[in-house]
């Protein structure tokens, strides 16, 4: 079983062990022990001594080769002038301020020791392995095995979590709405297992809301198939008087627009995105539904995309309630901005108090009116059904108090182009 | 001669109302309680139309529409419950005649299952729009509601028809009169206004209350793409 920490945790020790044995490399290669700079000090130090003692110039030159010998480096004697007075090797050029200090100095080519002598004169050694570095060359080395390493690393990490990246885009697609979506399983590890568990629950839910779905289509055909008896049944009731026929008739006609508003209100909840949709004019759309109510409509033609039925049902459902609570809709008007179009119902009722304002758009929730809710009719899904159906079509519905009393209600939807 | 009607419905106690209702209208029922009963049945008997339950116990009432199409042309009314636009798209482009929701007026469901045979004795032929109880026969250049004929002049009629296959879409008077000028010329001194409230007289069950040709203050009319429902 190779869980993902054990990975992340071996690919982090990998990254470190690499690091330190490229480290120990290059210092492997690119210096030497510590005694061996110690030596060309020392070696140089004692040449300096010798020297100083009044030599033959083949004397101080067989000084000078044994010292080159001994510390395998290029040697140079320089006269108090700065001239060379004899060279063992070759050497890089030194300018004046490195020739004056003493110790260690750093060229182009590497380090140059620097001995001077107490008669004026100094012993330039040159050796030949590097043996010391400049510290921002160490810097820059070590940074370079960093990148390496940090390119060689990327793909494992990528690798590693690309199954995550994967398992999030699967989850993303389930939750657009997607119910089919499931992930690949891969690999043995934590993620493997939640890819697992992922797909257990989605199928889970798929069957929760497949069941929910057949359970409403069938409960609207259990519920309306006695509805139907009943409508048959009241006909045959010649001798009944005619108002009760007529509240029988109307209970009917409620508890089926009931039925239907609780189908639509799941169905809405279920769907992410409109079964369909074409322009629709929404000018027409409007003024016919308002002529149900005797209400003409003011506005300039708009064209949006969208379902027809539903936006007919949203128009309907605002009407009914300035009816039903507002004695009637005062205004219908359509206006319409560069993208989108408003539909503003307008009514001369009791208005909505202040905290039920966003209270009214839920469902089930009816305003604790001033007026009472004595008139009020319907299962209070009006609204709620307005709500949805205009955020279906990426758009949104608000209440404000009307200017003189009563409601109004502002629907705003995205307009297709043109 | 009663004609035959083949009723196919699972729910036994709605079937035999609706067999004892269009039995007194002078109607002869066969009740199928699933798909496989009405398919014996229309296998064997000449029915002169059948009236369909969507949703049937052994077999989706779409799939059974498509099979009875497959075989003939008999006039069908689909009933169902459902009441979903869709489906009701769905039912008429596989075949069937007409659709009535439950639960239904008993009154309307004899209305349409005359509608229906009545389409269907008067022939293949006709070219009509149809919109609630209205319907303008475009071949005989005739309009009906509930099928008694209303009397309009040649222009009126265009004035219809050119505001009925635009049903749903705003047409402006420019529009309009650019549509009638070129078929009739008697009466083209008179407004596209006036032509406009003697249709409502001929088609409107109340001309001041219209439902079915509306005005929109400063842009036009509109003739309504969903009537009588």
């Amino acid at each position: 079983m190779r869980r993902l920490h054990l990975q992340l945790y071996v690919a982090i020790i990998g990254t470190l062990v690499a690091f330190v044995v490229a480290g120990m490399g290059v210092w492997h290669y690119f210096s030497a022990p510590r005694g061996a700079i110690w030596g060309v000090e020392t070696a140089s130090g004692l040449s300096a001594h010798l020297l100083t003692a009044p030599d033959t110039p083949d004397q101080e030159r067989a000084i000078v080769d044994a010292l080159a010998a001994q510390v395998h480096a290029s040697v140079r004697l320089l006269g108090a002038d700065g001239v060379a007075e004899y060279s063992r090797g070759r050497l890089p050029e030194l300018d004046a301020q490195q020739l004056s200090r003493h110790g260690w100095t750093f060229t182009r080519d590497g380090a140059v020791f620097n001995q001077s002598m107490s008669d004026g004169r100094r012993i330039v050694v040159y050796p030949y392995r590097r043996l010391l570095m400049h510290g921002l060359h160490v810097g820059l080395i070590l940074v370079a095995i960093a990148a390496t390493l940090a390119l060689i690393t990327y793909p494992v990490t990528r690798r590693l979590t690309a199954r995550l990246g994967r398992l999030e885009e699967g989850v993303r697609r389930f939750g657009g709405g997607d119910l089919a979506a499931r992930v690949r399983v891969e690999g043995r590890d934590e993620v493997a297992s939640l890819a697992s568990s992922f797909n257990d629950s989605a199928a889970r839910i798929e069957t929760l809301v497949r069941s929910h779905q057949l359970l409403l289509a069938n409960c609207s055909h259990e519920l309306r198939t006695p509805l139907a008896r009943i409508r048959m049944a009241i006909e045959k009731l010649s001798g009944a008087d005619a108002s009760a026929h007529a509240e029988l008739t109307r209970n009917i006609a409620e508890l089926d627009a009931l039925i239907g508003e609780m189908l639509l209100a799941s169905r809405l909840d279920a769907a992410q995105k409109l079964e369909r949709a074409e322009p629709v004019d929404l000018l027409a759309l409007v003024a016919e539904e308002a002529s149900y109510y005797d209400r003409e409509v003011i506005g300039e033609a708009v064209i949006v995309n969208g379902d027809a039925g539903l936006l007919r049902r949203l128009v309907r459902n605002l009407l009914e309630n300035a009816r039903v609570h507002g004695g009637g809709a005062t205004t219908v008007r359509l206006e319409r901005s560069l993208t989108a179009a408003r539909i503003v119902v307008e009514d001369a009722g009791p208005g909505v108090a202040d905290p039920d304002r966003t209270r009214i758009f839920e469902p089930f929730q009816r305003a604790t009116s001033p007026a009472g809710g004595a008139a009020a009719t319907g299962a209070g899904l009006g609204l709620s059904i307005v709500r949805q159906i205009a955020a279906a079509h990426r758009g949104q519905v608000e209440y404000e108090p009307r200017v003189g009393g009563g409601s109004r209600f502002v629907v705003t939807l995205p307009s297709a182009w043109r | 001669m009663s004609q035959r009607i083949l009723l196919v419905e699972d729910d036994t106690r709605l079937a035999a109302m609706v067999c004892d209702y269009l039995g007194e209208a002078g109607f002869r029922l066969v009740i199928a309680a699933d798909g496989a009963a009405a398919t014996r049945q229309i296998g064997a008997v000449d029915f002169d139309a059948v009236i369909l339950d969507l949703m049937l116990p052994d077999a989706d009432g779409l799939d059974l529409c498509r099979a009875i199409r497959a075989r003939s042309d008999v006039p069908l009314l689909m009933l169902t419950a459902r009441g979903d636009p869709l489906d009701r798209v769905v039912g008429l482009e596989l075949g069937a005649d007409d659709y009535l929701p439950k639960p239904f007026e008993p009154r309307e469901l004899l209305a349409r299952l005359r509608a229906i045979l009545r389409r269907r004795a008067a022939g293949a032929a006709s070219d009509v729009l149809r919109f609630g109880r209205l319907e303008i026969d475009r071949g005989a250049r005739e309009v009906r509601v509930d099928g008694q004929r209303r009397t309009l002049t040649g222009q009126q009629f265009t004035l219809l028809l050119a505001l009925a296959e635009r049903a749903g879409r705003v047409l402006s008077r420019e529009a309009l009169m650019d549509v009638t000028k070129g078929a009739a010329l008697e009466d083209f001194d008179r407004s596209i206004d006036v032509q406009i409230s003697r249709l409502r007289a001929a088609i409107e069950e109340d001309p001041k209350r219209p439902r079915r040709i509306l005005t929109l203050r400063g842009a036009g009319y509109v003739f309504a793409k969903e009537q009588d429902r």
